[in-house]
């Protein structure tokens, strides 16, 4: 059983849209049993407002711009996904997804008894669902990666090349962007949003040639100075996003993505230890090497 | 794999700190690794090749180790390189593009002299 929490941490909410993304691409048993019962179960169903959920969703949506109304989003959220599992699985999907990404924006809503409370009913079917993809993902990317052909793991593995000065000016610019955009949702107080932005760029640019990671580290830094635990969310966000890149690779046998995936994670994290996922990452590392050897790749690699 | 296991041991040779490693480097021998480095780098020695001629595997847990202390030595006017690495190891090192930020010589002899 998980300790009580407080209030929902935003890198928690993330990663649950990443599993109930991967949820959706296992299929509608998976869905069922990891998702739907649970919440079947502890009776978060039939509830009959007459509206759809996905009205609602729009609803809250506007109501959500409103301070005022900020305590009732959260009691909102969870009529919404009492409607949906009328309605769909896919509509139970995206209210799901709706609620956690709700709790990453508002304390109020992260720290309601709702939120609380959804996340005490998925915490175990979701922690199974990880560990049987875990234990599974070692035999399917072995599988897949036996069936890829040598040029399409070629280009997985070749890192983003910026030969030429457009390309140059093309990285300065977005970096730029970058921090016109961290300007401006900081001046909000839009702490997600920042999160976001600066995990697409690493993610996007980290094993780039030309990568900016003096820059990138002084904007985390003056972001952590007025956030205290910014820069440690952050990393978690980014092994939470390539630990779904790898997973969903993985799972629908895309093994490019999965492998362009682990080689940005090294990158990234450089080997700490004390970084999410690192160890399950390193087992598909193993076995991806294991693969070009046994393929005779390397040369071609190179 | 659970069973993977790193030994280093350490030399000098003509103002050289070699770092000898025996194993695999992956994520849960890197640590050795990290810590090893950090033992030399504490007492002020820069001047760091890695005898890699034992080493059977390496993951990207392990050259992003190497990748941030090459940093720290460059920061300290030092220099690093790498001796004796096997086919699988050096393959990994030049598709992980690592080859092209350190130097990789066939033997140690080669290396202090180079470097």
């Amino acid at each position: 059983m998980m300790e009580t929490k407080l209030k929902v941490p935003a890198a928690l909410a993330q990663e649950y849209i990443t599993t109930v993304r991967l949820l959706a691409q296992s299929g509608k048993g998976a869905f069922t049993r990891y998702l739907y019962d649970p919440l079947q179960n502890a009776g978060w169903i039939n509830d009959s407002t007459g509206q759809g959920a996905r009205r609602q969703m729009e609803r809250i949506d506007i109501e959500a711009k409103d301070p005022s109304f900020l305590h009732t989003i959260a009691p909102k959220c969870k009529r919404v996904i009492m409607c949906a599992m009328e309605e769909s699985l896919p509509v139970l999907g995206e209210s799901v997804i709706f609620f956690f990404n709700k709790m990453q924006v508002h304390t109020k809503i992260s720290s309601s008894p709702e939120a609380v409370q959804f996340i005490d009913i998925l915490h175990n079917p979701f922690k199974s669902f990880q560990t049987h993809t875990a234990e599974k993902s070692g035999s399917l990317f072995k599988e897949a990666i036996s069936r890829i052909d040598d040029r399409a793991l070629q280009s997985a593995l070749e890192p983003v090349k910026l030969g030429t000065s457009a390309d140059k000016v093309k990285l300065d610019s977005e970096i730029k962007r970058l921090y016109d955009n961290i300007f401006l949702a900081s001046k909000y107080n839009n702490i997600p949003k920042c999160r976001r932005l600066l995990s697409n760029y690493i993610i996007r640019y980290s094993d780039d040639e030309e990568y900016a990671k003096d820059n990138v580290d002084k904007l985390v830094e003056a972001m952590n100075k007025r956030n205290q635990g910014f820069a440690d969310g952050l990393k978690e966000a980014i092994a939470i996003e390539l630990n779904y890149r790898i997973t969903q690779g993985v799972l629908n046998g895309d093994v490019a993505a999965a492998v362009r995936g682990i080689r940005k994670y090294g990158y990234i994290f450089e080997g700490n230890s004390d970084t999410k996922f690192f160890y399950e990452i390193d087992k598909l590392e193993r076995i991806l090497y294991q693969m070009i050897t046994e393929k005779k790749m390397w040369d071609i690699l190179k | 794999m659970g069973d993977a296991q790193l030994k280093i041991s350490e030399t000098e040779q003509g103002g050289f700190t070699i770092l000898h490693l025996d194993g695999d480097i992956d994520a849960h021998t890197s640590p050795v690794l990290k810590d090893a480095i950090d033992k030399v780098l504490t007492r002020k020695k820069i001047n760091i090749i890695f005898d890699f001629a034992k080493l059977n595997y390496i993951s990207s847990a392990g050259i992003g180790i190497l990748n941030a202390s090459l940093n720290t030595i460059k920061g300290q006017k030092g220099k690093m390189g790498i001796a004796g690495a096997n086919k699988t190891v050096h393959d990994t090192l030049e598709v992980m593009y690592f080859s092209r930020k350190v130097g990789i010589f066939p033997t140690i002899g080669e290396a202090v002299k180079i470097l």
